[in-house]
């Protein structure tokens, strides 16, 4: 694994808040602040946003949107540690194998430092039969990059 | 080139995300008449985010599928202003009380 680790994705943000309370927004309050109407199931099915999203704040807990009676799933949480850490599966096509987020909420002079680390790239390993499907017509993740190509161009 | 910088280009390049759709298809789910569909279908197709291909009468439309490292720079970008959004959340919340 360790030698994968530079495929991971690393962000931070460092927020005006006690770590109580951005880690309190990050998991139960997510569906607040996370883009639905373009990051979700839904959204990508018929264009309209979920009704909700959860992120369940303990081991085993579950990740998904829902919309009127029915959900979606999104992954599940491995590890939880609040306020100090959480760390969920991102499975949101079950096509493609699963990648984990990691986030970390330190305390310090001026508010929480909010560090994200997206890894797991590597189970896409090239020339597998998940890379295949990954790679198929109208996969979540085609989709995804070139949108993401897109806005990188016209940023 | 802000191919995706029109939210009506994003819904039309949104309702593939599910697979190939014909034209008809797309338009039926959006406020726009079809010729205007079809104009932003070719400003996507040039810009390299579409593809399509005639099935009998009709055209079909696909995203073009890509690699791993645009679906990385795809999160890493989605990460970036989810966090912005999460910042906002928080520190309105602790604002505003």
């Amino acid at each position: 694994m360790e030698t994968m680790t530079d495929l991971a994705i690393r962000r931070e943000v460092t927020v005006a808040a006690p770590p109580e309370r951005a880690f309190e927004v990050f998991t139960s309050r997510m569906q607040w602040w996370w883009p639905l109407e373009t990051h979700s199931i839904r959204a990508g099915g018929d264009g309209a946003p979920p009704d909700e999203l959860h992120l369940e704040p303990w081991a085993g807990g579950r990740f998904y949107e829902k919309t009127g009676a029915e959900e979606a799933s999104w992954g599940s949480v491995l590890e939880c540690e609040p306020p100090h850490r959480i760390v969920f599966e991102w499975h949101v096509n079950p096509e493609n194998p699963p990648t984990e987020i990691e986030v970390t909420f330190t305390a310090g002079e001026s508010g929480t430092r909010v560090e994200l680390v997206h890894s797991g790239w590597e189970r896409f390993a090239p020339g597998s039969e998940t890379r295949d499907n990954y790679a198929s017509e109208g996969g979540w993740t085609g989709v995804l990059a070139r949108y993401a190509e897109a806005a990188n161009a016209a940023a | 080139m802000d191919a995706l910088g029109d939210p009506t280009r994003r819904a039309v390049f949104e309702r593939l995300r599910g697979g190939p759709l014909p034209v008809g298809e797309i338009a039926a789910g959006l406020p726009v008449s079809r010729p205007a569909v079809s104009q932003h279908l070719r400003v996507l197709k040039k810009a390299g985010l579409v593809a399509d291909r005639r099935q009998g009468t009709r055209r079909v439309y696909r995203i073009e599928p890509r690699g791993l490292a645009e679906l990385r720079a795809y999160f890493d970008e989605a990460w970036a202003a989810a966090l912005a959004a999460f910042k906002d959340e928080v520190e309105n919340e602790e604002g505003g009380g």
